[in-house]
């Protein structure tokens, strides 16, 4: 139950976060970070109750949940949470409340429905993480883009319409090659055992012959793909970045990205374990193709907002080699770069958004020299530009070296790749604090410097990141159970092989 | 052939009957808009209530010319509900209206259901055009009601000459049906088997006609060029009832003829209906990209969506029924919705309805929980959770998925992505800030009446669409 009330007290914060703007401008960003101080309440005794196993099938499940939905099409209501989804979730509702406390001086308008759209974007998220029927995953994929949608078209920047739609017909579109995906994997189980479900753990193993395989894992493919996003099917995401007001980007890169990662790790891989290494070969080859392109268009960015989304596109080239190498190391290091990078680039978009505060522009070309004016926001801002360069020390780095040291035992080549598209990464990465934090003033300014809420803000997130690069063990012991529960024998099979 | 004639079953049939003349009566009596408005909804409301007395009737023959099984019913009860819709909606559409005679079109409506219902209960080629004719004169009085706006009046004119056409090809195809098989009853025409084209030419040549003429009733591909202007002349509630009322009636006839029986579709037939699917969902997706006007895109979208269901039509056993069902359910609800909304901005003594896109700017800073609910609306359209739409594409893909039809799968998807784009300009339209004072047709108050109606189909839509199970146990109870 506890699982259930994890998706309805966001939802049913929203529906009363709008209405609650009459009475009063503030009372909607107290509701909102109220609902999810409550959904952190009802994850922290998680932890603790390790349940045992055998819950909903097999492996180490923190909670589970299951109901009647749609008995006529085999669809259930049926929620698990492993290490995997906790720490996701975690993740999500984490950076959910510090979106809303960065939209608390740049939202002054439709601040109620802001924060509906918000806590129901996250609501959404929560609920693909958790969910363990096919069709209600599904449901919850569609879900979360709506209130996105609203986001970016609402309160975004300039062009943010022409934003909007295209994050929306990129993900619409890809997720019903998704859907289709789904129904067909659900049909080919009916034939084979006469019984119609949409049951994650029923749908495991399903046999079928290698093309039907390989077409819907396509099909599946595709739907994340797009979300995570792989080159070639980025194109959304730098320009959705750029417009979307600074909660909405803080929401897209370290959360709703991650759904794409999540997804072919909780199901690409366990539901088409051939069809999975069949395509691995050219998913490494689209993922290390994306992490040298990415980086070289961040290079040539004025725009800051826009290199922070391309370098976005660069780390998460990592993650598909990662998940495709079928490393067992590289898998733990693509759930470590995935938190990291919801951390570290969630943070750089809140700089942004500070900087762009107070010089009224994201154009590398106008900055120049912030230091001076504004020395303890261009000092956090070094810090994580660093970390998401892939520092020792700080968190991205655990991701990035254990996904390098996976993929070496099976695949050299692909290793050095992506080892080497490191080095554009820093060379992107220290140029911009040049050009934003360090040299002369292009323009003259008088901003002022960080104010208390906004030091919190980036402390947590610097402690964050921090601690994941010097202690990252918690996270590997978490995540490990997951991956433990998803290698169901196929993959299990083939990650010995 | 004589039949029993159960008047439990015809009912809602004979309620109607009877209340045609009776209003003619009370408007004779007392000429009033408020009275014969709620007489009209109280006649469709004893009806609708009926339907469950009809359903418990020990037979489901009245004469050999109408049928009230519980698939009949089914449609009837769906007919009366979008009728009683309408008559809301016309009501707050005609309520600030006093010059002009408005009470003539509850008349108009009321045949128009008894048209509606004689259609889909129909059991007999003869029954089956008296219900056609019936309903599509009605609805010409019903898009011509606005004698001074002249696009009206022509849209009036081009379907009484069009539909003139379609239903001589009805007729013509009748006759020749007579002849070749000697019957006029649908349970001998389709004893054993469905519509084949292993016949002699008489036949064939008779279905062809029959088909052009339901094609053009159901504005499918290509028999679609009259939709767009006659949506876009005809009074928004009017246009509500020709969108929605008269297809599923319509389609009630048509989903007989094609395996109702159980019986396995002709794989030729089959074929053509395919090929009008694919070509409505492209064609009807394609221009609705284009338009500016709220009702020529609807008018469009309609003709897509009557493609997408064509693709549930085709697959046979329970599940394709029941995609068909959940899909009409679907359109019913979100049409009347849509064009629920533009009627109830709109007044009958305007120069033009509200329907511009552009009349739509900034509905959300304006008038926010309208603009909700017309977003849900258009979501459900749309096909994107939590609206109903969601479900009811979810059915009809699975329908399409677990035939094995690839293709028809394949355009089903592809254009449901190029429909997005539409249906969330709409959406864009209404979030955009309103730069200046547009001067609205309608921008007074709105009646509680109407807010009450447009609501409850907000809350269906969403209801449904998160909880479909009790529609689904309804609509098997039915089919």
């Amino acid at each position: 139950m506890n699982l259930v009330w994890l998706l309805l007290i966001p939802s049913f914060g929203g529906c009363l976060a709008w209405p609650a703007e009459r009475l009063h401008p503030v009372l909607p960003r107290w509701i909102s970070v109220a609902a999810l101080l409550l959904d952190v309440l009802i994850l922290l005794p998680m932890l603790h109750g390790l349940a045992p196993a055998g819950i909903l099938g097999q492996g180490h499940w923190l909670a589970a949940f299951d109901g009647p939905w749609i008995p006529t099409l085999g669809i259930d209501f049926r929620l698990g949470i492993d290490g995997l989804s906790w720490l996701l979730v975690a993740l999500t509702v984490g950076l959910g409340i510090l979106a809303v406390i960065v939209s608390w001086t740049e939202i002054d308008e439709r601040i109620g429905f802001f924060h509906a759209n918000l806590l129901w974007c996250l609501a959404g998220t929560i609920g693909v993480f958790i969910a363990f029927d096919l069709f209600l995953f599904f449901f919850f994929w569609e879900l979360m883009l709506v209130p996105t949608y609203f986001i970016v078209a609402l309160w975004g920047h300039e062009n943010r319409m022409r934003a909007a739609v295209k994050f929306f017909l990129f993900t619409q579109g890809s997720g019903l090659l998704m859907l289709a995906g789904i129904l067909a994997l659900a049909f080919v189980h009916l034939q084979n055992t006469g019984n119609l479900t949409f049951n994650y753990f029923a749908l495991l193993n399903t046999h079928m012959t290698n093309l039907t395989e390989l077409l819907i894992a396509l099909g599946f493919f595709m739907g994340f793909a797009v979300k995570l996003p792989v080159f070639p099917f980025h194109t959304w995401l730098p320009e959705t970045h750029t417009e979307a007001p600074t909660a909405g980007s803080v929401v897209l890169a370290g959360v709703l990205l991650k759904t794409g990662g999540y997804g072919l790790l909780r199901f690409v891989l366990p539901l088409f374990p051939a069809a999975a290494h069949e395509m691995a070969p050219y998913a490494m080859w689209l993922g290390a193709i994306g992490i040298f392109y990415a980086a070289i268009i961040a290079f040539a960015q004025d725009d800051l907002k826009r290199l922070v989304a391309y370098s976005s596109i660069s780390h998460m080239g990592f993650v598909m080699i990662g998940v495709f190498s079928f490393s067992a190391l590289a898998l733990q290091g693509a759930v470590a770069l995935m938190i990291a990078h919801g951390l570290s680039t969630g943070a750089l978009f809140i700089v942004v958004g500070l900087i762009q505060h107070r010089i009224h522009s994201r154009d590398l070309r106008r900055m120049g020299g912030l230091w001076t004016d504004l020395p303890k926001l261009s000092a956090l801002g070094t810090l994580f530009v660093l970390a998401s360069m892939g520092l020792p020390g700080l968190g991205n780095f655990v991701g990035e070296f254990l996904i390098l040291l996976g993929v070496f035992a099976h695949n050299p080549n692909f290793a050095i790749a992506a080892a080497v598209g490191l080095i554009p990464a820093a060379i992107y990465s220290l140029i911009a604090i040049q050009r934003a934090f360090h040299g002369q003033a292009a323009v003259p300014r008088h901003g002022h410097d960080l104010g208390r809420r906004e030091i919190g803000l980036m402390a947590i997130l610097a402690a964050g990141v921090i601690v994941m690069g010097v202690y990252p063990q918690p996270i590997f012991e978490l995540a490990e159970a997951g991956l433990a529960n998803m290698q169901s024998a196929p993959v299990l099979a083939m990650l010995t092989r | 052939m004589t039949q029993g004639m159960n008047f439990t079953a015809a009912l809602p049939l004979l309620i109607l009957t009877a209340a045609v003349p009776l209003g003619m009566l009370l408007l004779i009596v007392r000429r009033s808009h408020e009275l014969i408005a709620g007489f009209t909804a109280a006649a469709l409301g004893v009806s609708l209530l009926s339907v469950n007395l009809a359903l418990g009737a020990s037979s489901a023959a009245f004469s050999s010319l109408f049928v009230f099984n519980a698939y009949a019913l089914g449609f009837v009860a769906l007919i009366l509900a979008a009728g009683l819709a309408v008559v809301v909606l016309a009501y707050t559409y005609f309520q600030a209206n006093e010059d002009i005679i408005r009470e003539e079109f509850y008349l108009l409506i009321l045949t128009g259901i008894l048209g509606a219902v004689a259609l889909a209960a129909a059991n007999n080629l003869a029954s089956l055009f008296l219900g056609l004719e019936t309903m599509t004169l009605s609805l010409i009085g019903m898009i011509a009601y606005p004698r001074r706006r002249p696009e009206s009046v022509e849209a009036g004119l081009k379907y009484l000459i069009l539909s003139g056409v379609s239903s001589a090809f009805m007729l013509f195809g009748m006759a020749l049906i007579y002849v070749g098989r000697g019957t006029l009853g649908f349970d001998a025409l389709l004893a054993g088997h469905t519509v084949t084209l292993d016949d002699t030419v008489m036949v064939i040549s008779g279905l062809a006609l029959m088909g052009t003429a339901s094609g053009f009733k159901l504005s499918l591909v290509p028999f679609h060029m009259w939709a767009p202007d006659i949506f876009a002349g005809a009074p928004a509630p009017a246009a509500a009832f020709l969108a929605v009322v008269s297809k599923i009636a319509v389609l009630a006839v048509v989903m007989r003829a094609v395996g109702q029986n159980g019986a396995i579709l002709d794989p030729k037939i089959a074929d053509i209906i395919a090929g009008i699917a694919v070509a409505s969902m492209l064609v009807g997706n394609l221009l609705a990209l284009m338009q500016e006007n709220l009702k020529r895109l609807l008018a469009y979208s309609s003709i897509a969506h009557l493609g997408y269901l064509l693709v549930a039509l085709l697959v046979p056993g329970a599940l394709g029924r029941m995609a068909v069902s959940f899909y009409l359910v679907m359109y019913a609800i979100s049409v009347i919705g849509a064009f629920g909304v533009i009627s109830i901005l709109s007044r009958g003594e305007a120069a033009r309805d509200c329907d511009r896109l552009d009349d739509f700017q900034g509905l959300f800073w304006s008038r926010p929980w309208l603009a909700a609910i017309m977003t849900f609306i258009i979501l459900s359209l749309a096909g994107v959770p939590p609206a109903i739409g969601f479900m009811a594409k979810i059915y009809v893909m699975a329908s399409g998925v677990s035939a094995d039809m690839k293709l028809l799968t394949g355009v089903l998807i592809g254009t449901s992505i190029i429909g997005l784009y539409y249906y969330l300009r709409i959406i864009v339209v209404m979030a955009r800030r309103q730069d200046a004072m547009i001067a609205l047709s309608g921008r007074g108050e709105i009646s509680w009446l109407g807010r009450v109606t447009l609501v409850s189909i907000g809350v269906l839509t969403v209801v449904f669409g998160v909880d479909p199970q009790p529609l689904i146990n309804l609509l098997k109870a039915l089919t």
